[in-house]
């Protein structure tokens, strides 16, 4: 089974140990980690084996990324690397695209998507912007939705290339996003790696399954918050008892728990709605970001209580795992802004008010 | 019929039910917020009975429809889908199964039929003024005199009392040792000399509740269902899917559905309102998911039992969060320009409101609920 192999890879090669060596790196980049997650397959799943991928839908990419969450990894595998393989799998065959995709075979750097779905324009073959991208490491490949000659393209561009600066933007759980600034930077053909009309569709249908990957991740994250603070209310004896056998600590977990559960429930809809109508499953996959970013901050806020004072030290294992929810909950959108997202989908489709 | 209908594929079987619903469910009655009481409970059990619809949990031989979970999670979809009206039919989702577990086939001959003709209503008399969430404290006393037990005490909350045929009852026959020992369940026609119902008016102004008092009410010792002493176990015993159906958010989602008429009219669904309805949306869309996500499980036979209990809180609270809100929304129709709610809105919120406020109390409140949940999440 993928959950069982994936849970192998990790207790091998990764521990929260590891989670805050790549913290204090604050570099957002473990060149190891990366090169044995390639080895693995991880970073290529999305792709066909054509490029050197395993050809796996988002269903797998979920459970990876759960585990993932259940163990803390902080590096950026959901927006460098599952999601432009979830690009590459529905591109064509180019150069560009067998270069991309090598990037991700060999695990020598990473891809830097940049954030929302607003086509940049390009004018006589220069970019000009600045705009946010999901992850920085220190050599990236940049991985852009532009408009050229009126048409959307997805392009792939390397960040050593004249006119390209990084802003980076150090988070709390290690990782790195950041602003790139764009000068002037030639952008020609062998750049893309789709140049029509459905450039849109498939940009939007990867950044869907970032959505989905990053929501996954969240439930793993917060499943492993609630396991830790159940083994530690039944431990930790105040006024002669497990503090776990007091009627409110327990009606907190119950709260803690269901909310678990929808999470759960939430995203599994999503792999399901996205599979069956791939870019298409709007309100499932704003439902389930929604939900696992609000469950993910409810729950760490919630263990850190329950864990009284050891909660808020550095030393305890619930901190790896506390930075990651409240990192994860604000990437791609945080509650909120997913909540306002679904509402103005039900809106819009519904008009029925009799 | 029923045996057929056993047999269809679950879409033919969908496609069967949704026809006969959208045939014969008069329009009048299209509303999951309204409660069937009296004859029209008593009609609309007969209909059901009279097409082969009726008792979808109950085994075949015993006149039910026999359904595996998922058709019956099926036949819950297509009412809800229906807006059917809810009835209290304690008898099929309550007696009847009791009785097809534990009772005689005496007492099975004598109360299986008139429960799926609808001739029967019962009432269920478990509360008591000093035993409400900790029932197994309650007092009523049976004492074996002969061929009969001589029963006196009183029940309160009893649900429609006025209304039903019969009552099933909790009383203590014995006292010392555990306090759930020496509770025996007993089945009593309400005509029986001794009993009289007191009405209690509720918050929203109707008879729904009562107050039953057994003045030395005599009952034959063949109206024991299973054994004596054993009925604190029986009416745990609520089976198989009816109690999941409790956490079904249908209710909820009628409400979201006013929520936003309401919203709509008022002009105020982007507004200031916007987060929060756009909040409540999403917890009912997953809440939603999560019960079919149970019921899924239940019909591959990997329920949780405790499953009903968390479908049953979340439920309930969406149901009062969204609720609470609507009522917000109706209060700024003042300051919204003449004439921006239609009245029947107003009355609809309001109504809502006050049907949401009892769902955290009855069949378990909330805080039991979580009690319930907390030991199997630690264990204790």
């Amino acid at each position: 089974m993928l959950q069982d192999s994936a849970q192998a890879f990790l207790r091998a090669h990764h521990s929260v140990r590891r989670a805050r060596t790549y913290r204090q790196s604050g570099t957002g980049f473990d060149p190891d980690f990366w090169a044995q997650l390639a080895q693995v397959g991880w970073l290529t799943m999305r792709m066909p084996e054509t490029l050197g991928g395993t050809g796996l839908s988002i269903a797998e990419v979920a459970i990876v990324a759960r585990e993932l969450g259940v163990h803390g990894v902080a590096d950026p595998i959901v927006m460098a690397a599952m999601v432009p393989s979830a690009i590459l799998a529905v591109v064509p065959r180019s150069a560009a695209a067998a270069r991309l995709a090598d990037t991700l075979v060999s695990g020598g750097s990473t891809i830097a998507m940049m954030a929302g779905d607003l086509p940049l324009p390009v004018i006589n073959g220069r970019l000009s912007a600045r705009l946010p991208v999901y992850s920085l490491a220190p050599r990236n490949t940049l991985c852009l939705l532009v408009e050229q000659a009126g048409v959307p393209a997805i392009v792939a561009v390397e960040d050593a290339r004249p006119g390209v600066s990084l802003i980076r933007q150090p988070h709390d759980d290690g990782s790195v996003s950041g602003r790139v600034n764009l000068d002037g930077v030639s952008i020609a053909p062998p750049d893309s790696l789709l140049h029509d009309g459905a450039a849109l569709a498939i940009w939007r249908g990867a950044m869907h399954e970032g959505l989905i990957a990053l929501s996954a991740q969240l439930t793993g994250v917060t499943q492993a918050l609630l396991q830790m603070t159940l083994a530690y209310v039944k431990q930790r004896v105040q006024f002669g008892q497990a503090i776990g056998t007091f009627q409110v600590i327990q009606h907190r977990l119950v709260d803690l728990n269901n909310a678990v559960r929808l999470a759960g429930a939430s995203c599994g809809r999503a792999v399901r709605e996205h599979l069956a109508a791939p870019g298409r499953a709007a309100v499932p996959v704003h439902a389930a970001k929604a939900r696992c970013s609000g469950t993910a901050s409810d729950v760490a806020c919630g263990a850190l209580q329950l864990h009284g004072a050891m909660g808020y030290t550095d030393e305890c294992d619930l901190a790896v795992f506390f930075r990651a929810a409240t990192v994860l909950a604000q990437t791609m959108g945080n509650a909120t802004w997913h909540r306002h997202a679904l509402w103005q989908r039900l809106l819009a489709m519904e008009p029925d008010h009799g | 019929m029923a045996d057929s209908r056993r047999d269809l594929s679950d879409e033919a079987f969908r496609a069967q039910l949704r026809e006969w619903l959208t045939r014969v469910y008069p329009a009048q009655w299209r509303d999951p917020a309204l409660r069937l009481r009296g004859a029209d409970a008593r009609r609309w059990q007969r209909m059901q009975y009279e097409a082969g619809w009726r008792a979808p949990g109950w085994p075949a031989e015993h006149g039910g429809l026999g359904l595996s979970i998922r058709k019956q999670v099926i036949y819950q979809q297509e009412l809800e889908r229906c807006a059917v009206a809810r009835t209290l039919d304690h008898g099929v989702r309550m007696v009847g199964p009791i009785l097809i577990r534990y009772g005689t086939p005496a007492q099975r001959a004598a109360y299986l039929l008139p429960i799926l003709s609808g001739e029967h209503q019962w009432c269920q008399g478990y509360s008591e003024p000093g035993a409400g969430s900790d029932l197994a404290s309650l007092q009523m006393r049976a004492e074996r005199q002969g061929e009969c037990y001589l029963i006196q005490g009183q029940k309160i909350w009893t649900t429609l009392a006025a209304d039903a045929s019969h009552i099933f009852l909790l009383a203590r026959t014995a006292s010392g040792g555990r306090r759930q020992h020496g509770i025996t369940f007993f089945v009593a026609p309400m005509a029986t000399p001794g009993i009289s119902v007191q009405p209690i008016k509720n918050l929203a102004g109707e008879e729904e509740f009562y107050a039953v008092q057994f003045d030395g009410v005599r009952v034959p010792v063949g109206n024991v269902i299973g054994a004596e002493h054993d009925g604190w176990r029986i009416a745990k015993t609520l089976l198989g899917f009816e109690r999941l159906s409790q956490g079904s958010p249908a209710l909820a989602r009628h409400a979201m559905h006013l929520a936003r008429r309401i919203a709509h009219h008022l002009h105020l669904e982007h507004g200031r309102y916007a987060d929060r309805l756009a909040h409540l949306a999403c917890d009912l869309h997953d809440t939603s998911v999560l019960y079919e996500d149970i019921c899924e499980a239940a019909a591959a036979g990997r329920e949780q039992p405790e499953d009903s209990s968390m479908a049953k809180l979340l439920a309930a609270e969406l149901l009062q969060r969204i609720t609470e809100c609507t009522l917000e929304l109706v209060g700024e129709a003042p300051w919204r320009g003449p004439a921006a709610l239609a009245p029947e809105l107003r009355t609809a919120a309001e109504r809502l409101f006050l049907l949401a406020r009892p769902v955290t109390i009855f069949g378990g409140t909330s805080e039991v609920q979580r009690n319930i949940l907390g030991k199997v999440l630690l264990g204790s």
